[in-house]
């Protein structure tokens, strides 16, 4: 087992205040202190060499759950093992077999050359330099940094800098990965190549990987399983597969006409969303409404300019699972 | 799986940290020419103001010091205070943004951490302000009045950059406890000019305030290293360097105290 997690609760201590100046100078002489939960009761288990998805909206508790797991915070009660190690007591020596990218925080050194970078990290993890020398190759050549490896990190665009991030957190061989919102801000081919290359190391060298991400891109296209958390609580935690099955069924479709006119379209299975003089919005489950038949249905109403088909989004999708646990006492 | 560590490898783990600055610097020559531009003129500025105050005295001696030692003072004074980096900003930023929880996920003492890079800019930046503000000195009033200081007074520069490192990193700290930290570095810092001796030996302070000037750290930073340099006697070494040490171990101290308490703090309530 990778990480075995059960009932971590943690809250934060923040400072409350009244509204206005009065508020503020109450606030100053005695100030109030409110407990803020931002992980309550989450249990959950990883196998070695598995990777699991981490979703939720902002401020759900991931990050939390990331730094506990990393032994950066304690958590108020609950216990969890990670490798084998209870991560805030033994973080010294966890850390070893751990690597981790923290969002767009840095961990390369800004103005030199990536290179210099994973010089440094080798000799702070103890590889002599003809081993790190012979580890740096492997990476440069996985996530394809020859070109990038001896030009300042500052001169890198954010898709060429976090995939020597990336690269730089395994540098020490890690059993696990962690890796909290890693394609943020990156354009598409930015993050299916960060991505392909991830899912390089997992086959190839067994990492396990724990991702958290605020999309369901990342997580769809690495990890087999998936938990959702949202507002610091479990709400789900299966397969990718099953998540899809059950949450991610149904297309989104927005067209727009040359021409104005009256819009609907009378079809079984498909509801109309909104609709104006000049296009519309309709969902419907493509498992029992064919696209094609939906397609020809839109474009008998007219010369369509523009038509965009997408997936719901993780909002909506957090928002159905939410929904189910609120009517199930036993899981809410 | 436990790991007992080879001296080597902290020996090339703080080395290649040590390491770090030292490109950097060479990175960005930009700023190297600055500083060097900045200490040139600096003591240019001071050699015409000392000759004039000399010239309009008529004498050869002020509190005991001729011109020669006065300016070859003041250079070592100001290499104390423009060698470093500005290490409490950086341990308040990274406290900031959270980029400390990558700090405290490496196999790396926090304190060593930061002392190996303070001392790697340090190093660099030390010799490059020496042979710039030295050459400026020697053209205007010829070598140093004496040799024999040179090493007393290297001695006695890292340990103020040892003590500086100490105070500098209690100031960074305090972000844990307030959110700007911009108030203690002017406060620390207009304290160790005035009382440190950076502008003026505290030779020229009244009696009173020279003798309590004299055993705070600031002095012993600031002061302490110049004043070796142009007057070196086994007497002042000595006394200089006991004084130097003692404050290194409370402030060392302190810097233990705090980050330990810092730390706890971090992982028990959260950044």
């Amino acid at each position: 087992m990778s990480i075995r997690v059960h009932r971590l609760t943690k809250s934060f201590r923040t400072r409350s205040k009244q509204e206005g100046l009065a508020g503020s100078w109450r606030a100053l002489w005695k100030p109030e202190w409110r407990q803020v939960p931002a992980i309550r009761d989450i249990s959950f288990l990883m196998e070695r060499g598995e990777a699991l998805g981490f979703i939720g909206p902002n401020g759900a508790g991931k990050s939390t759950t990331i730094k506990i797991l990393c032994g950066i915070l304690h958590p108020d009660s609950g216990a969890a093992e990670v490798l084998g190690q209870v991560p805030w007591q033994d973080r010294q020596r966890l850390c070893y077999e751990i690597g981790s990218v923290f969002g767009q925080r840095p961990q390369l050194w800004y103005h030199l050359p990536p290179i210099d970078s994973f010089h440094v990290y080798g000799a702070i993890y103890g590889l002599d330099r003809d081993a790190t020398r012979r580890r740096v190759d492997f990476l440069v050549d996985v996530f394809e940094l020859q070109h990038l490896l001896h030009t300042p990190v500052r001169k890198l665009s954010l898709g060429q800098r976090m995939r020597c991030e990336v690269a730089v957190s395994l540098l020490h061989a890690p059993k696990l990965l962690l890796l909290d919102e890693p394609s943020i801000g990156l354009d598409i081919v930015a993050k299916q190549r960060i991505r392909d290359t991830i899912r390089y190391m997992r086959d190839e060298e067994g990492v396990g990987v724990l991702l958290t991400s605020h999309g369901a891109g990342d997580i769809e296209a690495l990890c087999s399983r998936v938990i959702v958390i949202s507002d610091g609580q479990l709400i789900f935690d299966d397969t990718m597969d099953e998540l899809k099955r059950r949450h991610l069924t149904a297309k989104q479709v927005n067209v727009r006409y040359l021409e104005e006119g009256e819009r609907s379209l009378p079809m079984a299975g498909v509801e109309t969303v909104a609709a104006s003089r000049y296009g519309m919005q309709i969902r419907f489950d493509p498992r029992t409404v064919g696209v094609d038949a939906v397609i020809s249905g839109l474009n008998g109403l007219g010369s369509m300019v523009d038509i965009t088909i997408s997936d719901p989004d993780l909002e909506d999708i957090i928002g159905t699972i939410y929904a189910e646990n609120a009517l199930d006492p036993d899981t809410a | 799986m436990q790991r007992t560590l080879s001296t080597r490898t902290l020996l090339n783990r703080y080395g290649a940290l040590f390491r770090m600055p030292l490109l950097e610097n060479l990175a960005e020559v930009g700023n190297v020419v600055s500083a060097v531009l900045v200490m040139t003129m600096f003591m240019w500025v001071f050699a015409m103001l000392w000759q004039a105050v000399f010239a309009a005295q008529g004498t050869d001696l002020i509190a005991g010091l001729t011109l020669k030692h006065m300016l070859w003072y003041l250079l070592m004074a100001e290499l104390v205070v423009l060698s470093k980096p500005l290490l409490a900003e950086e341990i308040s930023d990274s406290i900031k943004t959270g980029s400390i929880a990558y700090d405290l996920m490496r196999p790396l003492d926090f304190g060593l951490f930061h002392l190996s890079r303070y001392a790697g800019h340090v190093a660099f930046r030390a010799c490059v302000n020496l042979l710039a503000g030295g050459v400026v000195v020697w053209l205007l009033v010829g070598p140093p009045p004496s040799w024999q200081g040179l090493f007393p007074a290297v001695l006695a520069l890292m340990l103020s950059w040892g003590l500086e490192f100490c105070f500098e990193a209690l100031i960074g700290l305090a972000a844990f406890w307030t959110e700007d930290i911009s108030a203690f570095r002017w406060i620390h810092q207009k304290i160790s000019f005035i009382l440190g001796g950076l502008f003026l030996p505290l030779d020229f302070y009244p009696p009173w305030l020279a003798a309590v000037a004299r055993v705070l750290p600031f002095a012993s930073i600031i002061y302490a290293p110049g004043r070796l340099f142009v007057d070196p006697d086994a007497g002042r070494l000595l006394s200089t360097l006991a004084l130097q040490l003692g404050w290194l171990v409370v402030l060392g101290f302190a810097f233990r105290l705090l980050s330990s308490r810092a730390l706890r703090r971090l992982t028990i309530n959260g950044g």
